[in-house]
C-alpha cells in the first residue's frame, strides 16, 4: 500500500508580508497515495504554504515540484490541468447555480469546447456535454449529493455545501487534492462521513493534503503530518511520532491552540 | 503657468465633486450616478435664490447645500434602502441611481425650463493681472471655497459622532453594525453630505459656466474620473485628482486640441485603471475616508 | 414545471405566426418603425446580457460598438460600393477587435473601476467620431446610407425592413440562446459568481472575460450596420452616454441572466419610451420611476418574475384552453 514515489515536493519556500515572515524555507515532500496533513497553530503559515502551491501568491524564494515537474507561480488555471485540485477555508461555490453546475465546472478542462458545434447543436457539443454530465454525476453520487444535483448551492446547509466543493475537486480529475480545512464547520455526522470519503479516496489511489485543526481526525486519517509553527517546519513524521514530539506540544501548548 | 492656473478653480470644483463620490462609495458601497445631478440642483437653487430673491452669495450657497443634502436623504430612505433591505445586486444600485438622475435631471427641466441661465459671478469677473499672468476674482473665490468645504469636510469626519461613525462604517461594515452602529443612518448621513458637496461645486461652478438641465452629466462623470485617477475612496487622493484633472484638461484643451481634450482625459483614465487602479496618488495605505 | 415547455411546439408555432404577419395589422408605419428599432436595440442587449448577466462584467460603453458597427459597414458601403452582405462581416470584425481592445485591460478590473473604463471608451469612441470630421463627417454626421438589396430586392419600406431585422435577430437570440446554454455560458456564470474559484478549477479567466467583450462587442457592431441602412444618417448623437446606459436599462429591466430577458426588457422599454411621450415634459420622470420600481422589486427583471407568472397562469381556469391540457406538475 505504502508507496515511496514522491508526488509533490517542496523545496526551500519562503514568503515574507511586510515584516512578518510567514514561511521561511519550508520544504516538504508528499507521497503518492498518503493523506498528508498539515497542522500548526494559527498563523503559522497553513494557509499561504496552500495559496503558493494552489498559485494565488508568489513566494519570494523557493521552487515546486510536481510529478517531478516544476510548477509555475502565479497561474493558478494551470493546476487542475496539471493534476491538482483544491477546496477553500471558507468555502467558494458558485453560489447561485446548481449542484451540477457547480460540478461540471469542475470538469472544465477535461471536455473540449467546441465552439462551432455549439453553435449549430452538433452531436460533438451534445457528445461532451454527456461525457462532462456523468462525470460529474459520478463525483455527486460518491460524495452521496446525488438527490441534491438540481438545486442551487446557496440553499443547502453548510456541511452540503463543503461536499459539493468536494465533488467539483473531484471532477477535475486531479491526482493530488488539497483541502483546506473540509471539516471546518461540520458536525459529527458529517464528519464521520468526510472521514469516510476521504479514506476511500486513498484506496482509489489519489494523494490527500489536507489542512485541519480538528486534532481527532487528522490522528485518524493522516499518514504523515508536518506540523508548522511561526512559518517553520518544526517536525514531521507519523501521527505517534508528532503526538509525542515535544515541539509541537510546546506550540500548541504555547499558543493555547 | 497661465494653464496651470486657469486647471485651479476648475479642478477645485472636481476636487470636491470627487470627494462626494468617494465618500458615498466608501461609506456605502454605491456607485452613486446622480451625483451629478446633485451638482445641478445646487446650482438651479444657487441661482434661484440669488437671481430671484435677491439673497446673498453666502446664505445662498449654505441653503443649497442644506436642501440638496435633504434630496440625498430621501434618496436613501426611498431608494437605497429598499434596496439594501433585498440584497440587490450592485448593478440593479447603479440603474436605480441613473433612474434618480433622469428624475432628477426631467424635473429640473419642468420647473427651470429648457434655456441656459447666467448665473453671474457674486464678485465679478474682472480679470486679476498679475504681470504676466490673470485670474478672476471668481476663480479665486472658487479654489478659496471649495478649499474650505474640503476643511469643514474633514473637520465632519474627524471630530463630529456622525463623521467618526462614518469613518467606522467605511473601514469595516460588519463590524461597525457589531459595534452598534446603524449602518441606515451613516448611509443616510453619506448620501446627505455628499449631496450637499455636490450642491456646493454646483454654485461655484455656475458663474464660470451656464446653467442647464443636463449639466450634471459632464460634470458629475469629470468628478468621478477624478475620484478613480486620484484613488477612490481616499479624501487626499480624491482632492489631488481633482487638482490633476483640472489642470491636466486646461493643458491638453490649450496646447493640443479642445476637441480631443475629453478624448485625452478618458485615455488617461483607461491606463491609469489599466496600470495603476488603486490611484495615482495612492502610494501603500490607503487611507479611508 | 415550465409550461411553455409543456405547451411545445404549439406555442412557438404561434409565436411565430404572430411576429410573421405582425406587419400585416399593423397600418401606422411609426409604431413600426419603433418595432424596428426595438429588434436592432435587441441585438445589442443581447449581447450585453451575455457580457454583464452571464459573465458579470457591466459595460455602460456598448454604444461604442454600435457606433463602430454603423461607422464601419456605412463608410464602406458609401465610399467602395460594398454590399451591405459584405459590409456587416467586416463592422462585426471591427466591432469585435474593440471589443478585445477594451477587454484587456478590463480583464484586471471590477466594479465602479470596470464601469468607468467601459465609460471612458465610449466616450473617446465618440469624441473621435465627432472630431475626425475628414472620415466621419464630425457632428454632421454621415448621410444617405445606401439601402441593402436582398436577392435583388432593393429593402425600403418599413415592411421589408421588419422582415430583414427579425430574420437577423432571430439568428442571433438563436446563437446567443446556444451560447448561453452550453458549456460556454456555465462557464461564463461560474467567473461571474466567482472568479478566484472559477480559476482555481482550470477555468482561464482572462480568456473567457475577453471572449465576452469581443461577443458583445459582435452583437452591437451586428446592430449598427442594420442601424445604418435602416436610418439612413448617422451621427455621433446616435451613441452618447445616454444611449449606453439605455441599453443597460433594457438589460437588467428585462433580465439579465436569461436570453429572453434581453427581448422583453429591449421592446418593453423602447415601446414604453415612446407610448410615454403623451406625458410630455414628464415622460423622462415616469420612466426614471419605472426603471428604480423595476430594480427594486423585481431584482431579476422582468424574467425573473417568469416562475411566479407560470404558477398564476397554471391556476387560471383558461390554461386548459390555451395548452389544450391542463400542465400537470412533475
Amino acid at each position: 500500500m505504502e508507496s515511496t514515489e514522491e508526488i509533490l515536493q517542496i523545496k526551500h519556500i519562503s514568503k515574507r508580508f511586510g515584516g512578518l515572515q510567514a514561511l521561511d524555507n519550508i520544504s516538504l515532500t508528499v507521497k503518492t497515495n498518503t493523506v498528508h496533513g498539515i497542522i500548526g497553530p494559527n498563523g503559522a503559515g497553513k494557509t499561504t504554504l496552500f495559496n503558493v502551491i494552489t498559485g494565488m501568491i508568489q513566494p519570494d524564494d523557493g521552487k515546486l515540484l510536481f510529478l517531478q515537474r516544476e510548477l509555475p507561480f502565479l497561474q493558478p488555471h494551470k493546476l487542475v490541468p496539471a493534476g491538482i485540485a483544491r477546496t477553500f477555508q471558507n468555502i467558494r461555490l458558485f453560489e447561485s447555480m446548481t449542484v451540477l453546475d457547480n460540478v461540471l465546472i469542475g470538469q472544465h478542462v477535461h471536455t473540449p469546447t467546441p465552439v462551432i458545434s455549439i453553435l449549430l447543436q452538433g452531436k460533438k457539443a451534445s457528445h461532451w456535454e454527456r461525457v462532462a454530465y456523468d462525470e460529474a454525476m459520478q463525483s455527486l453520487e460518491f460524495v452521496g449529493l446525488t438527490p441534491k444535483s438540481g438545486e442551487i448551492v446557496k440553499n443547502l446547509s453548510y456541511g452540503q455545501r463543503r461536499l459539493v466543493e468536494f465533488a467539483r475537486a473531484l471532477a477535475a480529475k486531479p491526482r493530488l487534492i488539497l483541502l483546506d480545512e473540509p471539516a471546518a464547520g461540520m458536525n459529527p455526522t458529517e464528519k464521520a462521513h468526510l472521514l469516510k470519503i476521504v479514506l476511500q479516496l486513498r484506496e482509489k489511489g489519489y494523494t490527500i493534503v489536507l489542512i485541519e485543526h480538528d486534532m481527532k481526525l487528522v490522528m485518524q486519517i493522516c499518514q504523515t503530518i508536518t506540523v508548522l509553527d511561526h512559518g517553520n517546519n518544526i517536525a514531521e513524521g507519523q501521527p505517534e511520532y508528532i503526538r509525542k514530539h515535544p515541539e509541537v506540544i510546546s506550540a500548541y501548548l504555547g499558543k493555547g491552540e | 503657468m497661465q494653464y496651470f492656473l486657469n486647471g485651479l478653480p476648475i479642478g477645485a470644483i472636481y476636487a470636491v465633486v470627487a470627494l462626494s463620490y468617494s465618500l458615498i462609495y466608501t461609506s456605502s458601497g454605491v456607485l452613486n450616478w446622480s451625483q451629478g445631478d446633485m451638482v445641478m440642483l445646487g446650482a438651479y437653487i444657487g441661482f434661484t435664490l440669488t437671481q430671484v430673491f435677491h439673497w446673498s452669495f453666502t446664505p445662498a450657497l449654505l441653503a443649497s447645500m442644506v436642501v440638496v443634502g435633504l434630496v440625498g436623504v430621501i434618496v436613501q430612505r426611498l431608494i437605497l434602502k429598499p434596496l439594501r433591505e433585498r440584497k440587490a445586486p450592485p448593478i440593479n444600485v447603479v440603474i436605480a441611481t441613473l433612474g434618480v438622475a433622469i428624475i432628477t435631471r426631467n424635473i429640473a427641466l419642468a420647473i427651470w425650463g429648457p434655456d441656459a441661465q447666467v448665473f453671474p459671478s457674486p464678485v465679478g469677473d474682472k480679470p486679476l493681472q498679475l504681470s504676466m499672468i490673470s485670474v478672476t476674482h471668481q476663480d479665486i473665490l472658487v479654489v478659496c471655497v471649495g478649499i474650505l468645504v474640503m476643511a469643514i469636510l474633514q473637520y465632519f469626519l474627524k471630530y463630529t459622532k456622525e463623521g467618526k461613525a462614518l469613518r467606522a462604517v467605511a473601514q469595516d461594515r460588519r463590524a461597525a453594525v457589531l459595534m452598534g452602529v446603524d449602518t441606515q443612518k451613516s448611509d443616510a448621513v453619506a448620501f446627505a453630505a455628499s449631496a450637499a458637496l455636490g450642491a456646493s461645486a454646483g454654485i461655484l461652478v455656475a458663474p464660470i459656466f451656464f446653467v442647464t438641465f443636463n449639466m450634471g452629466a459632464g460634470i458629475g462623470l469629470k468628478g468621478f474620473v477624478a475620484a478613480v485617477i486620484g484613488g477612490l475612496g481616499s479624501i487626499p487622493g480624491s482632492i489631488a485628482g481633482g487638482f490633476f484633472l483640472g489642470t491636466l484638461e486646461s493643458l491638453a484643451g490649450g496646447q493640443i486640441s479642445s476637441g480631443y481634450r475629453d478624448a485625452i482625459t478618458f485615455a488617461l483614465l483607461i491606463l491609469v485603471l489599466w496600470l495603476k487602479p488603486s490611484g495615482l496618488f495612492i502610494t501603500k495605505s490607503r487611507q479611508k475616508v | 414545471m415550465d409550461i411553455y415547455r409543456l405547451a411545445g411546439r404549439k406555442f412557438n408555432i404561434i409565436l411565430l405566426a404572430i411576429v410573421l404577419l405582425l406587419p400585416l395589422f399593423i397600418s401606422n408605419l411609426y409604431y413600426l418603425h419603433i418595432i424596428n428599432l426595438a429588434g436592432i436595440y435587441t441585438l445589442i442587449t443581447l449581447g450585453l446580457n451575455l457580457l454583464s448577466g452571464y459573465t458579470g462584467q457591466v459595460s455602460m460603453g456598448q454604444a461604442a460598438y454600435f457606433a463602430i458597427g454603423t461607422y464601419v459597414s456605412a463608410l464602406l458601403m458609401i465610399h467602395f460600393q460594398i454590399s451591405f452582405w459584405l459590409a456587416v462581416p467586416a463592422a462585426i470584425l471591427a466591432a469585435g477587435v474593440f471589443g478585445a481592445l477594451i477587454g484587456i485591460p478590463a480583464m484586471k478590473l471590477s466594479g465602479p473601476y470596470l464601469v468607468l473604463a467601459t465609460v471612458g471608451f465610449g466616450e473617446i469612441t465618440r469624441l473621435v467620431i465627432l472630431n475626425w470630421t475628414a472620415v466621419t463627417k464630425g457632428a454632421a454626421g454621415l448621410t444617405a446610407i445606401p439601402l441593402p438589396t436582398f436577392l435583388s430586392i432593393k429593402i425600403t419600406s418599413e415592411q421589408d425592413f421588419y422582415y430583414l431585422i427579425i430574420a437577423i435577430v432571430f439568428v442571433g437570440t438563436y446563437i446567443a440562446y446556444r451560447l448561453a446554454h452550453s458549456k460556454i455560458g456555465r462557464t461564463f456564470s461560474a467567473i461571474r459568481e466567482d472568479e478566484l474559484a472559477a480559476e482555481a478549477m482550470g477555468v482561464p479567466v482572462n480568456m473567457y472575460k475577453i471572449a465576452a467583450f469581443v461577443i458583445s462587442a459582435m452583437y452591437a457592431g451586428m446592430a449598427g450596420s442594420l442601424f445604418g441602412v435602416f436610418a439612413g444618417v448617422a451621427s455621433p448623437d446616435n451613441f452618447t452616454f445616454d444611449d449606453s446606459v439605455a441599453f443597460l436599462c433594457m438589460s437588467v429591466v428585462g433580465g439579465n441572466r436569461s436570453i429572453a430577458g434581453a427581448i422583453i426588457g429591449t421592446f418593453l422599454l423602447t415601446v414604453l419610451s415612446e407610448a410615454l411621450r403623451t406625458f410630455q415634459a414628464y415622460r423622462l420622470v415616469i420612466y426614471g420611476g419605472i426603471l428604480i420600481f423595476t430594480v427594486i422589486y423585481m431584482p431579476q427583471g422582468i424574467y425573473g418574475m417568469a416562475p411566479i407568472f407560470n404558477k398564476w397562469i397554471e391556476r387560471q381556469p383558461f390554461a386548459k384552453l390555451l395548452f389544450w391540457q391542463k400542465p400537470s406538475r412533475e
